[in-house]
């Protein structure tokens, strides 16, 4: 009887204690899932043949702490193809881990995020992996690169109203990592590269008219590999504007570094239309400039400027989950095959080969909750 | 790179005088608040920064708790056209994109209005909104400015 009663009130305490648990953690999911076939040469993990092995999937769980503080955990399982990146990337990584702590300054909502936190750089990194809410399975390659999706260190994040207006504003410092096929003057290279002392401040406005959204983001970085160390700036910068059923966007991000191959620049606009109110059509253009690297410092290059051009319909089959349909052309020197960049290099003279082109598709589901 | 931020600005600037959304009237929905919140009326703007969670606090200082009928009521749907300016999957996405980056929570969400009014009734600084013919007992109405 005894033993009756205390075994009761045990259940009954460790499923209240489940029962708290449970109130305090949310799990929020999404799944980027698709089929790709490229034309003519290999590209962003998609061969000839065609590829099913491209996903993106995330998993995350929120632990409310207290009224102002929570720790907030996501898992990332990336697979892209046959990209010469799988080598360089895990399947299975946690994106982020962090612990939020929120407070306030006047009218002013803060925040400060400590651990592996979201990068805020443009206006998409922190959901590049998030296909529901993107027009193509990601965001313009050229521009985000497979670069700074995370920060190990800390983001202090103020949003102030100025009248009709608002102001975000972020400061960061910490490392991040990029990782990336780059053109050389003997072909492709994958290269991993950790940048430490990363630290910077992006800023948006948000406009009380169309829902513009501005945003400039400016970063120094230290990079460090088994090869190389120098300093590095990124500058980026972005416009957004919502308005009736279109959605217009366009972003531009510099990098400039210790070596002249450093020097890169990226940007794309894209266009999004409410077709109806399950079917959107997007279209996007990237226009990318690089400087090609040489041992021999007499010899420069700036590769002829690489492009790519999508399209896309978007079906939204069930609340939350769209169906894409996207089809790209793209020129340049950048593919997962080893690509002829110069022809003759006989100092101070350079011959560039031709850019390739192909283009491919993709089709892919991507859905949340 | 300066020139081609001015074009891109220019060209948002002109596309959205052209096609800039006409905010409707209230319709088929009410604006209900728990009786402890000391307002009788609130503006949109005001209105859509609380159920986004870009203000957390009603003008009087109690912070605010939204609550969200769920996606595919009708109510909401009126709701989310007058008061945010787009429709409900546009809303939805802005959700997705403020959890996936690590931001903030969706409001509560309740699938009827009933559970709606329990919800605001008996939360400090609840508000949410309800089909324009439901039973409000316990709960004080809005007016929109």
């Amino acid at each position: 009887m005894t033993l009756g009663l205390a075994m009761a009130v045990a259940v009954s305490a460790s499923s209240l204690r489940a029962q708290e648990i449970s109130d305090r953690l949310t799990w929020h999911a999404s799944l980027n899932a698709g089929y790709g076939r490229s034309s003519d040469l290999p590209t962003l993990g998609i061969p000839l043949k065609g590829t099913s092995d491209y996903r993106l999937f995330t998993l995350q769980t929120r632990v409310k702490l207290s009224e102002k503080d929570e720790f907030v955990a996501q898992i990332l399982n990336r697979k892209f193809g046959a990209s010469p990146l799988a080598s360089a990337i895990g399947d299975l990584t946690a994106q982020w881990a962090y612990f939020n702590h929120r407070f306030t300054i006047g009218d002013a909502t803060a925040n400060i995020k400590a651990g592996r936190t979201p990068l805020p750089r443009g206006l998409l990194n922190e959901v590049r992996y998030i296909g529901a809410v993107l027009p193509f399975f990601r965001p313009s390659m050229e521009v985000y690169s497979d670069a700074f999706d995370a920060l190990d260190g800390a983001v202090v994040s103020f949003r102030k109203p100025l009248g009709d207006f608002s102001l975000e504003a972020h400061g960061f410092f910490g490392g991040s990592d990029w990782r990336s096929v780059v053109t050389t003057s003997t072909g492709q290279d994958v290269r991993v590269q950790r940048m430490e002392n990363y630290y910077g401040s992006q800023l948006y406005l948000d406009v009380p008219f169309a829902n513009i959204r501005l945003g400039a983001h400016a970063a120094r970085m230290e990079v460090r590999t088994p090869t190389t160390k120098g300093m590095m700036t990124n500058t980026f910068l972005s416009a957004q504007s919502q308005f009736s059923r279109f959605t217009l966007r366009a972003e531009q991000s510099n990098i400039n570094g210790f070596t002249p191959s450093r020097d890169n620049h990226h940007k794309y606009v894209q266009a999004i239309a409410q077709v109806t109110d399950r079917f959107q059509l997007a279209g996007e253009h990237t226009i990318s400039r690089s400087r090609l690297f040489f041992t021999n410092p007499a010899l420069r290059a700036v590769l002829p400027a690489a492009t790519s051009t999508g399209a896309a319909g978007i079906l939204e089959v069930a609340p939350g989950t769209q169906l894409k349909f996207e089809h790209h052309w793209r020129t340049g020197y950048v593919f997962d095959s080893n690509v002829t960049t110069v022809r003759s290099q006989i100092p101070p003279t350079v011959v560039l080969a031709p850019p390739r082109s192909t283009r491919y598709w993709i089709v892919s589901v991507a859905t949340t909750f | 790179m300066t020139r081609f931020f001015s074009r891109v600005v220019l060209c948002a600037g002109l596309g959205a005088a052209m096609f800039a959304p006409r905010v409707s009237a209230a319709q088929g929905f009410k604006v209900v608040v728990n009786p402890d919140v000391n307002l009788v009326d609130i503006g949109e703007a005001s209105l859509s920064s609380l159920f986004l969670k870009k203000d957390r606090k009603f003008s009087t200082g109690i912070e605010a708790a939204p609550v969200d009928l769920s996606s595919g009521d009708p109510a909401r749907g009126a709701f989310s056209k007058a008061v945010h300016g787009r429709p409900t999957n546009a809303v939805v996405k802005y959700w997705v994109q403020q959890v996936f980056s690590g931001k903030e929570t969706p409001p509560v969400s309740k699938d009827t209005d009933d559970a709606v009014v329990a919800y605001v009734k008996s939360t400090r600084g609840g508000i949410g909104y309800v089909s324009e013919g439901a039973a409000t007992p316990g709960v004080k109405v809005l007016k929109l400015k």
